[in-house]
């Protein structure tokens, strides 16, 4: 009996017109972002070669004005050399632009390292993060700069053939990880949310039919979140592939052998007297997309049975669907950098903290939060005591809520 | 004996009777009338413990990071000659708003504060004029804070308003919360709304497809309907939300002026009008997105694809924008964030200065009626078919 009702319910679910118009729109998305949007959109690494010529004009008129006026020494308070930091920026800048026309890439790469042209200007880099309620703007500078000289440095570490796609982070796995590592990773969820939120109500359409069916109501309950599981599973999976492919033929496949820089707390001792920086690590593609890949299997299964949970409350698919929304992205209602308890309790220990996985993996969101205790492993642990709780909610749903109640007249 | 007239204005108000209670059984729109009604109490609840920005403080951090530019202009202004003369100016710009903060502050002349800010709007067009040089990108003032700040200030100094340094908190918190309303998440609660309208008569055939009334008429009843409870439960929320902020609020006083674009230009209004004006925009868009899930609905059949290709059609101007082409003939979707073409941030944003609130305003009603066209159009052509094309069936 159970393994017709899984046949059946994987007919109903793949033919429904509902999903079937949700993939097409969605792969219709995904495409046009890979093949229209991608090649040409500019990223934080991209290499203006023009706007650095240019600089380099202006960056020679300034040393001839310092030369005229016979200022080329150093400034007694600040002990700073004008003349020759400019005069070192023009050399290096107009190697970096040589290396790019040539398509040394490597030399490229080893050049921007010491001239970070992808930051507007020396003197004062961390302006532009005093808009984004940045307590400390000069600290997220430093992590900012100190991230790309550790993807640089892997770049050069990693022994392959550099492309322009590579530095741009352009390339198929670099592409899928940027978007796993971003808070754009959520809307995985949403599509969860949105092929299993009928997953029961829909029977209610069919009473006549699908009330008698001879098997327990939990149990009948089990079997379709398992289906509704798989289903997604496989959807998720078909687009990965559809992604890397597609994205492989464009602007390559890019290498494993790259590594995603990570933020990780001090390791200096809680008792350390002076001020505890975040350090910097490197992790392996593999390692991230494995971690990835379990927080996203997890979470998944939650919203799947608390679309089951709230289906047998509610009985409408709509505000399944509304509620669920809402949990997911609940954590836009309060988030902000200070922002570190919620009802007296750490964040960390709330599982909607980790629904942008992600930014959890990459420690990104300690960072931000600067809660040490934001980490993969406990985040782990809370969507499994989240998920554990769940399930006894849908088992006493299920037993307040049976079978002839669900199927009640109502409109 | 009644007259016909009579009869079919019955029809039309026991129909309108009948479908208010389906309205009314519906669950879902018991939770989009919770979400509606409480939704701006909430936002400022919530948002009223933050720290909101006086005039003061403003200004003060304008002042900061304008001084941060010499640290740009300082080491080429000796070199470049347009770097010079953008350094003229900003000295001016810089010390001008330094007096700002003390007319605004201890010095307490809100007269000179506006002399001075008009000064300085002036000085800041000159500095765009001659390229902004030496300045870089994300410290440049963009022209639309500038014009926007300029016709503030005029609309302050030809009504002789009083202004100090908390005149404009209230103001900002309504001001986020509308902007947050509208948009996406007003598009995707009427899409919600409206997924069902026509759908959900297929559902009992049996009962509803024998009621003697015509389908445009029950198309009017339910979008107007449908539209009332909206822009009622809208309008209650949000009058909810503001009695609670003027209370908790001492200084709130709606003769604080906002900002609305119109002709390539800022003109500034009392929020009193504003409040008229986006309300009346905002029901033009509940009207138009009802009468599209109605078309949707006929088309489809099809509860979730209506608010899919609703979300759809929404972003596809971004998209293609995106991809590079400037589409003009798409901005009309954007049109529907009201908030947006009020205050003048989807002209700039898409560079299209047509768009002002009067034309938004007739550009969407035109939509209405052509939507409303279609639908009659595909309802006649439906009738009109012989059973020798399709089996005979009537769809709604």
């Amino acid at each position: 009996m159970g393994l017709a009702i899984i046949r059946h319910e994987f007919k109903m679910i793949l033919r429904s017109k509902k999903n079937i118009f949700f993939i097409i729109a969605l792969a219709c998305l995904l495409l046009t972002y890979i093949v229209f949007i991608l090649p040409t959109k500019n990223t934080p690494d991209t290499f203006d070669a023009e706007a650095v010529l240019e600089e380099i004009d202006q960056i020679h008129a300034i040393r001839q004005g310092l030369i005229m006026r016979g200022a080329t020494g150093y400034i007694d308070f600040t002990g700073q050399a004008p003349y020759a930091q400019f005069t070192e920026r023009g050399d290096v800048l107009r190697r970096l632009v040589h290396a790019f026309q040539a398509e040394n890439y490597e030399r490229f790469i080893q050049l921007r390292m010491i001239v970070p042209d992808y930051l507007d200007f020396e003197p004062t880099p961390f302006d532009r993060f005093i808009g984004e309620e940045a307590l400390y703007p000069g600290m997220d500078m430093d992590r900012r700069i100190t991230l790309t000289d550790m993807r640089y440095e892997s770049y050069l570490r990693a022994d392959i053939p550099l492309t322009y796609e590579m530095i741009e982070q352009k390339t198929a796995l670099q592409t899928i990880v940027n978007f796993l590592a971003s808070y754009a990773s959520i809307l995985i969820f949403a599509v969860v949310i949105f092929f299993s939120n009928d997953m029961l109500t829909k029977d209610r359409r069919h009473r006549s039919l699908l009330q008698g069916l001879p098997i327990g109501w939990y149990h009948l309950i089990n079997l379709k979140s398992f289906v509704a599981f798989f289903y997604t599973g496989l959807v998720l999976s078909g687009f990965f592939l559809l992604t890397v492919g597609v994205t492989t033929l464009i602007t390559g496949f890019g290498s494993f052998k790259l590594s995603v820089p990570i933020t990780i707390p001090s390791t200096q001792d809680p008792d350390y007297f002076g001020y505890r920086f975040s350090e910097f690590d490197a992790m392996s593609i593999a390692q991230f997309l494995i971690m990835a890949i379990a927080m996203v299997l997890l979470i998944s299964y939650l919203f799947i049975r608390l679309n089951a949970l709230f289906s047998l409350i509610f009985r409408n698919a709509w505000i399944v669907l509304m509620i669920s929304l809402i949990i997911l992205f609940s954590e836009r209602i309060y988030f902000s950098r200070t922002f570190r308890e919620l009802f007296g309790f750490e964040l960390s220990n709330f599982p909607q903290t980790y629904f942008d996985f992600g930014r959890v993996i990459s420690g990104e969101k300690y960072y931000l939060l600067h809660l040490e205790s934001i980490n993969f492993g406990k985040g782990m642990m809370v969507l499994l005591i989240t998920i554990i709780i769940i399930e006894i909610a849908v088992f006493l749903a299920s037993r307040i809520i049976n079978k002839r109640r669900f199927f009640e007249k109502s409109a | 004996m009644r007259s016909g007239l009579e009869r079919k204005w019955i029809m039309f108000w026991k129909f309108a009777r009948f479908e208010w209670k389906l309205m009314r059984i519906n669950r879902k729109n018991w939770l989009l009338t919770i979400f509606l009604l409480f939704f701006f109490l909430l936002y400022f609840i919530y948002y009223s413990e933050e720290f909101i920005p006086t005039l003061y403080d403003k200004k003060v951090g304008q002042s900061h990071s304008a001084y941060r530019v010499f640290d740009f202009l300082d080491i080429q202004r000796h070199d470049i000659p347009e770097v010079a003369e953008v350094y003229d100016r900003y000295t001016k710009v810089q010390s001008l708003l330094n007096m700002q903060v003390w007319h605004i502050g201890s010095g307490n002349d809100p007269e000179q504060y506006v002399e001075d800010g008009l000064e300085i709007n002036r000085l800041l067009l000159e500095i765009h004029e001659l390229g902004n040089s030496g300045i870089p990108e994300h410290l440049i003032t963009p022209i639309e804070d500038i014009l926007k700040e300029d016709a503030l200030l005029r609309y302050i100094r030809d009504n002789d308003l009083p202004l100090d340094s908390d005149s404009f908190v209230t103001n900002e918190s309504v001001m986020n919360a509308l902007s947050m309303m509208s948009g996406l998440l007003f598009l995707v609660i009427l899409l919600l709304s409206g997924n069902e309208i026509l759908v959900y008569e297929r559902r009992y055939p049996s009962i509803l497809k024998g009621l003697p009334i015509p389908f445009m008429k029950k198309v009017t009843i339910k979008v107007l309907l449908h539209s009332l409870l909206i822009i009622g439960l809208l309008l209650g929320g949000f009058l909810l939300g503001y009695y609670y902020l003027s209370n908790r609020i001492e200084s709130s006083s709606t003769s604080v002026p906002i900002l609305m674009y119109q002709d390539g230009a800022f003109t500034a209004i009392s929020t009193n009008q504003y409040l008229i004006y986006l309300f009346i925009g905002f029901g033009i868009v509940t009207l138009l997105i009802l009468l599209l899930s109605v078309l949707l609905n006929m088309l489809f059949r099809n509860a979730a694809l209506n608010v899919l290709i609703g979300l759809g059609i929404f972003i596809l101007p971004d998209l293609v924008r995106q991809m590079g082409f400037q589409a003009k003939f798409l901005h009309p979707i954007k049109f529907i964030d009201m908030n947006k073409v009020l205050n003048g941030e989807l002209a700039f944003q898409l560079d299209n200065m047509a768009i002002g609130y009067w034309n938004v305003i007739i550009t969407l009603s035109i939509g209405c009626l052509i939507l409303f066209l279609v639908i009659y159009l595909i309802n006649k052509y439906t009738y009109h078919r012989t059973p020798k094309q399709v089996p005979l069936e009537k769809p709604f």
